[in-house]
C-alpha cells in the first residue's frame, strides 16, 4: 500500500487485474483509466466523457462497478481489478449477442461490467434495482432495448443455473 | 487527464491526517482531504481546482465505519453512499441518497464529500440537517461533537484543518416527506428537492436544488395556523434561476409540493 | 436488376433471418480497437485550445510559454495556415484566424510527447480577445443590419448546388416551387399558420472523435480515423491540401457511433497540419467530451414556418412553408441540409401547390453538420406540428386527417418527381401504427386530477440527400475451404451493415453465413470505393454492389467448372457450396475445389483464384432547378409512421412517454433483429432530441452545457415501451427488394411527442426541447386564456 508518494515523482504499484499481477510507474495524478490502456495495454476501457457521466470506463474494483476516469491508480493497489478482458463467455456477454445488447459497441465494455456485477452480487435484483444500477451508463444506439433484453435473459439464465 | 502534480499522503490516523493538514496550510499548500474523489477528481481536470497535497482519508478506521451504537447511526464520513443505502435502516435517508449521482458513482461518492463539496446541491445533508444529526469533527485538539445544524449553513462551516469524521442519526420515526424533481432525466441535479419532518409543531425543512444551496429552517406552526402558506413565505424568496429552470417554475414547484405535502394541517407521509 | 418475381421469400435461407453480427464476439470481448485505442509509442499527441467566447476579435496568441513546456514539439495557429477550407463552401480556417465565431472554437494546436504535456502547455497559451456582440437568433442574423459573420463569403468557394447570398448571413437558398400557391390558399377551405423552432444540440456518440495523422518519406500521407467518410475525408483532404489522391490513405477502423457526426471531416485535417509541422511524425489527436460537443460540429437548428391550406375535402392544397437553418458558425454540411430539407419539404404528404424557401443561415452558435435525418427531422417537425393545428381547426382526427392527404405512388413529390411503385405504403403506416396505439388518436383520457394521457402520432419520410454520382463497391475473395471475404467501403459504425451484407453473399452464393468473413475496417487504398457510410443507403447501394460481385464470382465458378466438367455454362448451377450440372447434382464440384483454381488429380492447374467484383452507381439522378427545384435528386424513398402515448402531469408539467411505435415501410427487412435495435435506437435519438436535448447559452454565445453532466441524453431508466413494425413494399431496384432504414426512425418522434403533449395541454408546444417547465408555462397561459 502506498502512503506518501511526492507529486511528480513515478512510483511503483502492483495492480492486480483480471488475477494477474501487473507492475507499473505512476504518478499520483495518474486515473486508473489510463493506466490501464496505455500502460497496461487493456484497452477495453473507454474514455467517454472522463467527467463520471457515461460509464465507459467501467471496471470492477473488488467486485464493485466503480468509473476508473474517476479514480486514482495510487489508490488501487492493494484492490482486485476486473476489466472487460478479464470476463470470459459469461452469460451477460453471451445475452448481449444474441439480444442486440450493443451496436457501435463503445459503451458495451463499461455495460457488460455494471450489468455483471449486478447479476452476481444480486441475481434476483428487482427491475427498480436494474434500473437503478443500469441507468449509470449511457448509450447512444440502443435506446436501451436490447440492453434489457439482455440483462433481463442473462438474469433467468444465471437464475436457472443458480437453483 | 490531470494537467498538474500533487503529493498524495495516506496518513494511518485521524491526528495524523489534521496534522499534515496543519503543516500544509502553515507552508502554504494548497491541500484537500480526499475521499472518493468524484467531484475532486472533476473539478481538477477542468481546471477548476488545484491541490499541492491530497490526503487521503478513506483508509482511516473510524470514517470507514458504519455502526450503531446506543440506537444511533454511526455514519464515517468516508463511508460510500451506496454501503449507506445497503447497511442503514433509516430509510427516509436512504431514499433520499438513492437519488444523488448515479449508482456507479454512488460506489465511490462518500458522505462526507457530498455534504463538504463545493457542489450547491449536496443533497444529503437534507434529511440529517431535518433530522437532527450531529457532526463529529477533528481538529488539532481532539474530536468533537457538534449538532450538524450549528456547523452547516449554507455549506459546512469547517477550518481548512478540521476533518469531519462522522455523522451520527437518530432516527425516531418522525413523520417525514420528500420530493425531488429534475429538469428531464432523474440522473440529474435537482431543480426542487425538498425533505421535512415534523415534530409536534415544529417543521423541519430542508431543501436544495431551489436556491444557490441547501437552505434548512424549523418553523414553529400552531395548529391554527396554515403550514402550507407559511412555509412558501419562508422559502419563496430564496429560489435562483439557473440554467435548468427559472425562480417562478421552482416556486411553482414548492408550491405543489406543499400542497401534496400538507393535508388537513398535517404532514402527509405520502411520498 | 430486377427483384421482383425472383426467389419466393419463403426460400431465402439467410436473409430475412436474424442472423448474429459478425462482430458481436469482438465488441463483447472489448477487443475492437477504435482508433484511440491505437497506442504506440512513435506517436505524437495534440491538444487544442478553445475560444471562451461566442464571437470575439483575436488580438493576440502569446505562445512562449507553451513552447517552452518540456515535450512541446510544435504550437500551431490560425496565422499558420492561411486558406480556408469547407465541404461544399470554404468558409473556415482550420484554425481560427483573427476571429473566433463560436464558443469553443479552436484557436490554437499543441503537439507534444504526451498527452499530458500537450494539455499543460495548452493551459500556458494567454490568447488576449476582443469580444464582439454575438448573433445567435435567425431573426438577428437575418436583420437588414446584421453584422456579417462571414464578410468575404462572395470569395469562398463553393459547388454549384449551394447559393450563397454574399452581403447577408445566408449560406444557402434553396427554392421550391409547384403548382400555384396563392390561388390554393385564395380557394382554400381552411388555413392555418404555425411556427417551431429547433435549437442547436449534438450527436453524442459515445465515441469522442479521434484521428492519427503520418506523412512518410514518400509523401504518402496515412490517416487513420474515426470517421464514417474515409473516402470523402481522402478527396477532401487532397482538394483542401493539395495532395495526390493516390497518396493518400484513410483507415477506418470501426466506429463508436457517428449519426451523422462524422460523416464530412473533422480532426483529420489538424492532425495533418501537425504531422506536417513534426516532420511527418504519426500524430494522434482525440476530442475530448468537451471538445467532441463544441469544438466539432453538432446538429442543426430551425426556425420554420408553415401555412398549409386544405380544400373542401379537407385535402392538402397548398403549403407555403420557410425553413430558415441554424447551421452556427460554419456551413460545414449545413448548407446541404437546407437544400434536403427543401426537396423533402412537405413530409409524405402530396401537395399540389407549394412554395418553400430553405435557408442556411450563419450564427455564432457551433457549428452543424450532418445529423441523423439529414433535414427531415426539422421539417419534419414542422409539417406534423401544422397538420396537428390543422385537424384541431377541422375537429377532425389527426390520423384520418393524415390518412388523407399520405403520398402514394404516381404522386409528384416536391420537386414534380413522380414516385413509382416501390414508394412505400404510408397509409398503411399509419394504420399500423394507430393499432399499436390503441386507436383514438386524438382522444383524450384523464388518469386523476392531476394527470392526463394523450397520444401523437406523425408521418415521416426520407431519401437520401448525396451527389448525383455516389458509388458503391464490393470484392469478394475465396478461401481454400470455399468460404468467401467481403471488402466494401462501408464502415461499422454501430448499424450491422456489414452483418446484413454478408447475408446478401450468403444468400446469393448460396453457401452459409458462416461462409462469409467480412473485413470490418476500412482502407481507401484497399477497399472499393464507397462515397460515405451515410444517408441510409449503404445496405441499397452496397448490398447491390455485394450482390453484383456475388453474381460475378458465380459466373467465374461457373467457368471454371464448365471446363472440367465439360458441360454447357448455361446448364450449371451453384448451390450448397457446390456447382453442378442442373438436376444432376453428383456432376458436380464443391466450391472449395473451384475458387481458387481447379487442379487436376495430376497437379496440372487451371483458371486461378476466383475475385468476384461488384459496383454500384446511383443511376439517373440529376441537380435541382434553381428557381424551381424541379429534378430527380432522390434514389429511393423509405416512408413510415410514428406514434406516442405520454402521461403528463397538468399541475406541473412533468410528462412521461410510456411507449413509442413505429411502423416503416423498407421493401425488406434483411435482418429483423438488426433492423427492430436499428429502428428502436433510432426512436430513443428522436425522444431525447425532443424532450432533453439543446445547447443552453447566455446573451454572447456562451454554452452552458458542454459536458455530459448537463447535456442530458436518455438513460436506461428512460426508456419508453417501444414497439416496431416493417412493411414490405420492394424497392424493384435494391438488393432483394430492401431500401435503407437507418435514420428514417428518429424523424417522426418530435412531431408525435410534441403532438401528444399539445393535445394534453391544449395549446401548440412548438420549442424543442419540450421541458416539464415549458408544459407548465404553456398550461399557465391556458388557464389564463380560459379565465
Amino acid at each position: 500500500m502506498v502512503n506518501s508518494v511526492r507529486n511528480d515523482r513515478y512510483t511503483e504499484v502492483i495492480l492486480n487485474i483480471n488475477e494477474s499481477q501487473h507492475q507499473v510507474l505512476i504518478k499520483p495524478n495518474t486515473l486508473l483509466l489510463h493506466t490501464l490502456r496505455e500502460q497496461v495495454g487493456l484497452t477495453g476501457a473507454k474514455g467517454g466523457c472522463e467527467n463520471s457521466d457515461c460509464g465507459a470506463c467501467t471496471v470492477l474494483i473488488d467486485g464493485i462497478p466503480k468509473k476508473s476516469c474517476m479514480t486514482l491508480t495510487i489508490e488501487v493497489g492493494d484492490r482486485e481489478i476486473t476489466t472487460i478482458e478479464g470476463l470470459n463467455d459469461t452469460e451477460i456477454q453471451r445475452a448481449f449477442i444474441n439480444f442486440n445488447g450493443f451496436q457501435c459497441g463503445y459503451c458495451t465494455s463499461g455495460f457488460l461490467l455494471n450489468a455483471h456485477a449486478l447479476l452476481q452480487n444480486k441475481p434476483d435484483a428487482t427491475e427498480e434495482e436494474k434500473k437503478e444500477w443500469l441507468s449509470s451508463n449511457l448509450c447512444r444506439c440502443t435506446g436501451y432495448e436490447g440492453i434489457k433484453k439482455a440483462v433481463d435473459h442473462a438474469q433467468e439464465m444465471i437464475q436457472k443455473n443458480n437453483k | 487527464m490531470i494537467r498538474f502534480d500533487f503529493n498524495y499522503e495516506k496518513p494511518e490516523t485521524i491526528l495524523k491526517a489534521v496534522e499534515i493538514m496543519s503543516d500544509c496550510i502553515e507552508s502554504n499548500k494548497e491541500t484537500i482531504y480526499y475521499a472518493g474523489g468524484t467531484e475532486l477528481l472533476t473539478n481538477f481536470r477542468k481546471g477548476k481546482v488545484h491541490a499541492d497535497v491530497l490526503i487521503d482519508i478513506k483508509g482511516l478506521k473510524p470514517l470507514n465505519t458504519l455502526k450503531y451504537e446506543k440506537g444511533a447511526l454511526v455514519i464515517g464520513a468516508a463511508v460510500s453512499l451506496n454501503r449507506i443505502i445497503e447497511e442503514s435502516h433509516i430509510s427516509p435517508l436512504n431514499e433520499v441518497l438513492r437519488e444523488i449521482a448515479d449508482h456507479t458513482t454512488r460506489n465511490s461518492l462518500t458522505l462526507g464529500g457530498n455534504i463538504c463539496g463545493r457542489l450547491p446541491y449536496r443533497e444529503a445533508v437534507l434529511p440529517l440537517l431535518a433530522l437532527n444529526a450531529t457532526a463529529v469533527i477533528a481538529n488539532e485538539n481532539g474530536i468533537n461533537e457538534k449538532p450538524l445544524r450549528e456547523v452547516f449553513d449554507k455549506r459546512m462551516k469547517l477550518r481548512h484543518n478540521e476533518l469531519l469524521v462522522e455523522i451520527i442519526v437518530e432516527y425516531k420515526n418522525q413523520k417525514h416527506f420528500a420530493k425531488r424533481i429534475t429538469e428531464g432525466t432523474d440522473i440529474d441535479y435537482p431543480i426542487f428537492h425538498l425533505f421535512a419532518t415534523r415534530e409536534d409543531d415544529i417543521w423541519n425543512i430542508a431543501l436544495s436544488g431551489y436556491g444557490a444551496f441547501p437552505i434548512f429552517e424549523s418553523i414553529k406552526i400552531s395548529s391554527e395556523e396554515d403550514p402550507k402558506s407559511i412555509i412558501y413565505n419562508v422559502f419563496k424568496e430564496d429560489a435562483k434561476k439557473c440554467s435548468r429552470a427559472s425562480i417562478e417554475y421552482r416556486q411553482h414547484l414548492l408550491l405543489c409540493t406543499l400542497e401534496d405535502m400538507v393535508k388537513g394541517g398535517e404532514l402527509s407521509e405520502k411520498r | 436488376m430486377l427483384w421482383l418475381g425472383g426467389m419466393e421469400l419463403s426460400s431465402k435461407k439467410v436473409i430475412t433471418k436474424s442472423s448474429l453480427r459478425k462482430e458481436g464476439l469482438e465488441k463483447v470481448n472489448g477487443q475492437v480497437l477504435y482508433t484511440n485505442d491505437l497506442i504506440n509509442p512513435q506517436m505524437l499527441h495534440g491538444a487544442m485550445k478553445s475560444s471562451p467566447h461566442g464571437y470575439a476579435k483575436i488580438i493576440d496568441i502569446d505562445i512562449s510559454e507553451a513552447e517552452k513546456t518540456v515535450g512541446v514539439r510544435a504550437v500551431i495557429l490560425g496565422a499558420d495556415v492561411d486558406y480556408n477550407i469547407g465541404l461544399y463552401l470554404g468558409d473556415k480556417s482550420p484554425i481560427a484566424r483573427d476571429v473566433v465565431r463560436h464558443f469553443g472554437e479552436v484557436v490554437a494546436v499543441v503537439v507534444a510527447d504526451t498527452l499530458e504535456q500537450a494539455l499543460i502547455a495548452v493551459g500556458k497559451i494567454n490568447v488576449t480577445y476582443e469580444p464582439l456582440q454575438a448573433i445567435l437568433s435567425i431573426n438577428d442574423a437575418l436583420d437588414e443590419d446584421a453584422t456579417l459573420i462571414h464578410p468575404d463569403m462572395k470569395s469562398y468557394a463553393h459547388i454549384d448546388p449551394i447559393n450563397p447570398e454574399p452581403g447577408t448571413n445566408i449560406a444557402n437558398r434553396t427554392r421550391i416551387r409547384k403548382g400555384d400557391i396563392e390561388h390554393a390558399i385564395k380557394n382554400a377551405k381552411a388555413v392555418i399558420e404555425n411556427s417551431v423552432e429547433i435549437p442547436c444540440g449534438d450527436h453524442v456518440a459515445m465515441e469522442p472523435r479521434a484521428a492519427i495523422a503520418e506523412i512518410r518519406k514518400t509523401g504518402e500521407v496515412v490517416i487513420t480515423s474515426s470517421t464514417q467518410a474515409p473516402f470523402v475525408v481522402k478527396g477532401l483532404m487532397s482538394v483542401f491540401f493539395n495532395i495526390e489522391p493516390g497518396k493518400i490513405v484513410v483507415k477506418a477502423p470501426m466506429v463508436g457511433g457517428g449519426f451523422g457526426g462524422k460523416a464530412g471531416i473533422q480532426l483529420e485535417g489538424l492532425a495533418y497540419l501537425l504531422s506536417l509541422k513534426v516532420g511527418g511524425r504519426p500524430v494522434k489527436l482525440v476530442n475530448t467530451r468537451e471538445s467532441d460537443l463544441l469544438a466539432s460540429p453538432g446538429h442543426i437548428g430551425l426556425s420554420a414556418n408553415v401555412i398549409l391550406a386544405v380544400d373542401d375535402d379537407d385535402k392538402f392544397i397548398g403549403m407555403d412553408l420557410k425553413y430558415q437553418f441554424n447551421s452556427g458558425a460554419y456551413a460545414d454540411y449545413a448548407v446541404n441540409i437546407s437544400r434536403a430539407a427543401a426537396i423533402s419539404c412537405t413530409g409524405p404528404y402530396a401537395v399540389e401547390n407549394l412554395r418553400c424557401d430553405s435557408l442556411c443561415v450563419y450564427t455564432n452558435l457551433p457549428f452543424a453538420t450532418a445529423y441523423r435525418g439529414f433535414g427531415h427531422i426539422e421539417l419534419g417537425f414542422a409539417v406534423e406540428r401544422a397538420i396537428d393545428e390543422m385537424a384541431k381547426k377541422l375537429n377532425v382526427d389527426p390520423y384520418d386527417l393524415r390518412r388523407k392527404n399520405g403520398i402514394k405512388c404516381g404522386d409528384t413529390t416536391p420537386v414534380q418527381s413522380v414516385l413509382d411503385e416501390s414508394t412505400g405504403d404510408i397509409l398503411k403506416c399509419f394504420d399500423e401504427v394507430s393499432n399499436m396505439l390503441g386507436g383514438n388518436i386524438g382522444q383524450i383520457d384523464y388518469i386523476d386530477e392531476q394527470t392526463v394521457r394523450t397520444k401523437g402520432i406523425a408521418g415521416l419520410w426520407k431519401a437520401p440527400a448525396m451527389p448525383t454520382n455516389t458509388d458503391a463497391g464490393a470484392i469478394i475473395t475465396f478461401n481454400s475451404d470455399g468460404s468467401c471475404n467481403i471488402h466494401t467501403g462501408v464502415v461499422e459504425i454501430g448499424q450491422g451493415t456489414k452483418t446484413s451484407l454478408a447475408q446478401i453473399a450468403a444468400e446469393t452464393l448460396s453457401i452459409t453465413f458462416e461462409k462469409v468473413h467480412v473485413e470490418m475496417d476500412v482502407n481507401t487504398k484497399i477497399s472499393p470505393s464507397d462515397w460515405a457510410t451515410a444517408a441510409s443507403r449503404s445496405l441499397m447501394m452496397a448490398g447491390n454492389a455485394v450482390y453484383e460481385a456475388c453474381l460475378d464470382a458465380i459466373g467465374q465458378i461457373k467457368e471454371v467448372a464448365s471446363i472440367v466438367l465439360k458441360a454447357d455454362i448455361s446448364k450449371l448451377d451453384v448451390k450448397n457450396e457446390r456447382v453442378f450440372v442442373k438436376n444432376k447434382k453428383e456432376a458436380g464440384l464443391d466450391l472449395s475445389e473451384v475458387v481458387l483454381g481447379y487442379m487436376y488429380p495430376n497437379g496440372s492447374s487451371i483458371y486461378g483464384q476466383i475475385i468476384g467484383r461488384g459496383r454500384y452507381i446511383a443511376p439517373k439522378l440529376t441537380d435541382i432547378d434553381k428557381d424551381t427545384g424541379a429534378g430527380h435528386p432522390d434514389l429511393e424513398w423509405t416512408l413510415g409512421a410514428e406514434g406516442v402515448e405520454v402521461e403528463v402531469n397538468i399541475r406541473t408539467g412533468k410528462y412521461k412517454i410510456i411507449k413509442a411505435v413505429c411502423c416503416l415501410d423498407v421493401g425488406l427487412v434483411i435482418n429483423p433483429d438488426i433492423a427492430r435495435a436499428q429502428t428502436v435506437g433510432g426512436m430513443a435519438m428522436g425522444i431525447g432530441y425532443t424532450t432533453t436535448e439543446a445547447f443552453k447559452f447566455n446573451s454572447s454565445g456562451k454554452i452552458s452545457n458542454g459536458t455530459l453532466r448537463d447535456f442530458k441524453i436518455m438513460r436506461y431508466k428512460d426508456a419508453p415501451e417501444y414497439e416496431v413494425k416493417f412493411l414490405e413494399t420492394p424497392q424493384e431496384d435494391g438488393p432483394f427488394g430492401a431500401r435503407g432504414l437507418g435514420e428514417q426512425s428518429i424523424i417522426g418522434m418530435p412531431g408525435a411527442i410534441s403532438n401528444a403533449l399539445s393535445r394534453a395541454v391544449g395549446e401548440g408546444l412548438n420549442v424543442i426541447p419540450i421541458t416539464a417547465e415549458k408544459v407548465w408555462k404553456k398550461l399557465m397561459e391556458v388557464s389564463h386564456d380560459s379565465i
